[in-house]
């Protein structure tokens, strides 16, 4: 349930956040119950900020060649490893990239793999991904 | 009736509407009930009903609890000749339409203009009814003064959208926690007042001969569909149910049901007769009107097409025989119906869907059907909240499905009356609630009725209070007379139900109540489902997967199914003796 922010310093507050409570409780449910004491148990708060750059963005690892820039200056990262996989029907070796070390303006050619926490992108042959200011990946196929 | 109502597109987008006003019900009853067995087990279904009381929508409502609430519509319409928009009604009248008293319903009728066009039904199974003792289920109440639960026998409970406070405080001062009950009552409330809300919205956007005419055209369509589903299914013919509830003290031999089956698939019309069957018992395990046709209908559509609309409409092609003061008919005051829910009403189920199973590839096996203490109601005090009060039903049992001609029984079916729908307790958020321990959940191998499909298994449960004492209600059938296999099948394991910890493990009866000190322990396990056709013919890759996974153990595949299983599962050597298997089963019947 959605309730205002209400700072709580006062009887008074309570009453106001109790009857936000009930108020929303009706809005969704089409009840409400007065007599009863009003119990929270899990409290979610929901933050809003301005975007911080991505090009200075703490959470990805490792230096930024261009700090303060929100597109990044075009440059070919290091693979974290190489690995052999199967592109086209046959195996090759492949530049294996960690995804959370990458950074905007960083550019890909394929074959590659490129590991994120929860998913893999593979890169085919024919195709280069950029990373882009927002953090997405742009894939390419040349073909 | 003809219906003009030519538009394919709207029918089912206006069906599907419906159907999701009946979720947003549901939704609602779940989010803010009190007690677990509604807001966890969702023991609780929604409906709606036409203005002139023809079921509309059932929202996946549970099978016992749907047929009938257009009958405890009726009586509010013969009733209450001041039916006015911003009134609620409780209903909870066994011989008025509703299943059993612990059903508490909640009627909401919806105007549009200064016309009843819906009813919106909510109907959902108490914490606690006041009942003579702290349990909902009372299989040995002679009648209902025995019982002793409140009667609300459709009673106005709001008016322009208040309470009626006499009616509240008549409730309150009966039942053990009234706090639950009246949070539970304005869930119920709530998810009726929500379906008023958009139907009338449905109907301004519509327009009022719109969904008139959808109306009309929507049970046409229904009917057709049974009248179909009833031809492509079911051979013409005539067809016998048997189940026996276990014995009980008021009768010694059990309690023995059948269900006559009249079929004409070409008219596509189904008569059961029940007329047949013993007198009321004075006991608490009598079936409603309401119930009486509600699980011999849950047995057809068991074994029918499952996407047929559950209505007024498919029922059109359905007859349903019942006499006055029969087990299975229709009670009069004041035949005690407590357990008019479970127990009897789970044998009518599994006799009618069994019914059909004298067609090869037709009909399904008995589902286990023993709500014993697994899911007993509980009660006593929590020293964690200062000795608060507690009393409520738990939903941890487990009976396994009985066995179709194509497919093995449903693992989680809880009980034939509700097909799987009830929802199981977290046990996390039980022993949150209550002061309870539950030391296990598990599969019993071997527990499902053997045959060419295999019933489900029932689960093993034990728990018992902590740091306190805890009273146990229970009324188990299943005890003595198991779920029973077709075609050949086999039946499933019967319920126990075992005391443990003071001194030597003690069998119990599944029907009883026990006050559990600190430590102490019950330990209960529900039916198996039971087998359809010869176990001996299932295919032997399954005999072995079902080895390999614990469902039956090496030695019912030799015995029961023919099939020789050598090596261990920890050391996963499984494998089946071909040539062993081949002379066994040769040498099989």
């Amino acid at each position: 349930m959605r309730l205002p922010m209400v700072e709580i310093t006062s009887f008074e507050d309570v009453t106001t956040i109790v009857e936000a409570f009930s108020a929303e409780h009706e809005r969704l449910f089409a009840v409400r119950d007065d007599q009863s004491a009003v119990e929270f148990l899990v409290w979610r708060l929901q933050l809003r900020a301005p975007r911080p750059d991505p090009g200075n963005d703490p959470n990805r690892a490792g230096p930024a060649p261009h700090a303060g820039t929100a597109t990044g200056h075009p440059h070919h990262p290091h693979p974290s490893e190489r690995r052999t996989a199967v592109f086209d029907g046959r195996p090759r070796e492949t530049d294996i990239f960690d995804g959370a070390t990458l950074r905007p303006g960083a550019r890909i050619s394929g074959p590659a793999i490129i590991e994120e926490p929860t998913t893999t992108v593979v890169v085919p042959a024919a195709a280069s991904v950029t990373v882009l200011p927002s953090g997405n990946y742009q894939m390419e196929i040349s073909r | 009736m003809t219906s003009t109502f030519d538009d394919p597109t709207l029918l089912a987008v206006l069906a599907n509407r419906f159907e999701a006003i009946g979720r947003e019900m549901t939704n609602t009853l779940l989010r803010t009930a009190r007690s677990a067995v509604i807001g966890s087990a969702r023991d609780f279904s929604c409906s709606i009903v036409t203005g002139d009381d023809r079921l509309l929508a059932s929202a996946a409502g549970l099978p016992v609890h749907v047929f009938g609430s257009h009958l405890q519509t009726r009586s509010m319409n013969e009733l209450h000749h001041d039916l006015a928009p911003g009134d609620a009604y409780l209903h909870n009248d066994p011989y008025m339409g509703n299943t059993h008293h612990a059903d508490h319903s909640i009627l909401v009728p919806v105007f549009v203009g200064d016309e009843h066009l819906f009813t919106a039904v909510a109907k959902a199974h108490q914490a606690d009814i006041g009942n003579s003792q702290p349990t909902t289920y009372m299989p040995f109440a002679r009648d209902i003064y025995e019982e002793g639960a409140l009667s609300f026998p459709c009673v106005r409970i709001q008016r322009d959208r208040q309470d009626i406070a006499e009616v509240i405080r008549t409730a309150r001062r009966r039942i053990r926690v009234p706090d639950v009950w009246y949070g539970d009552y304005l869930a119920a409330l709530g998810a009726a007042r929500i379906a008023e809300r958009q139907l009338t919205a449905l109907v301004k956007r519509y327009g009022i001969d719109t969904i008139r005419g959808f109306i009309e055209a929507w049970f046409d369509y229904s009917e057709a569909r049974m009248r179909d589903g009833i031809r492509d299914r079911l051979p013409s013919g005539n067809y016998t149910g048997h189940a026996t509830h276990d014995p009980i003290p008021v009768a010694p031999e059990g309690i023995a049901i059948q269900v006559q089956i009249s079929v004409d698939a070409t008219a596509g019309r189904i008569l059961i007769d029940l007329r047949d069957n013993p007198d009321c018992v004075p006991a608490g395990l009598n079936q409603s009107e309401a119930t009486a046709v509600n699980n011999v209908v849950t047995g057809l559509f068991n074994v029918l097409p499952s996407d047929i609309p559950h209505n007024s409409g498919s029922f059109r092609c359905l007859e349903v025989l019942l006499r006055e003061n029969c087990v299975v008919g229709i009670p009069r005051h004041p035949t005690c119906c407590s357990m008019a829910t479970t127990n009897i009403a789970d044998r009518l189920v599994n006799a009618t869907q069994a019914a059909f199973a004298s067609t090869p590839g037709v009909g399904l096996a008995h589902g286990g059907a023993a709500m014993g203490a697994d899911a007993a109601v509980i009660s006593g005090t929590d020293p964690r909240h200062n000795d608060a009060a507690f009393v409520n039903q738990i939903v941890l049992c487990n009976n396994g499905g009985g066995a179709g001609p194509d497919t093995d029984g449903w693992l989680t079916l809880a009980l034939p009356v509700t097909g799987g729908l009830l929802h199981r307790d977290s046990v996390e958020v039980l022993e949150q609630k209550y002061p309870i321990h539950i030391d296990e959940i598990r599969v019993q191998t071997d527990g499902g009725g053997a045959g060419r499909r295999r019933g489900a298994p029932p689960a093993v449960v034990t728990y018992g209070p902590r740091g306190t004492q805890l009273t146990t209600a229970f009324a188990g059938d299943g005890g003595v007379n198991p779920a029973q296999g077709v075609r050949g099948g086999r039946p499933g394991v019967h319920a126990t139900t075992t005391l443990v910890g003071r001194g030597e493990d003690l069998q119990m009866a599944t029907m009883g109540i026990e006050v559990l000190q600190d430590g102490e322990r019950l330990r209960a396990r529900g039916c198996g489902g039971g087998g359809y056709g010869d176990p001996a013919e299932r295919e032997i890759d399954l005999v072995l997967d079902d080895v390999r996974e614990r469902w039956i153990s090496i030695q019912a595949a030799r015995d029961t199914y023919r099939v020789v299983v050598t090596g261990t599962a920890d050391q996963e050597t499984l494998s089946v003796d071909q040539q062993a298997t081949a002379i066994l089963r040769q040498h099989t019947g």
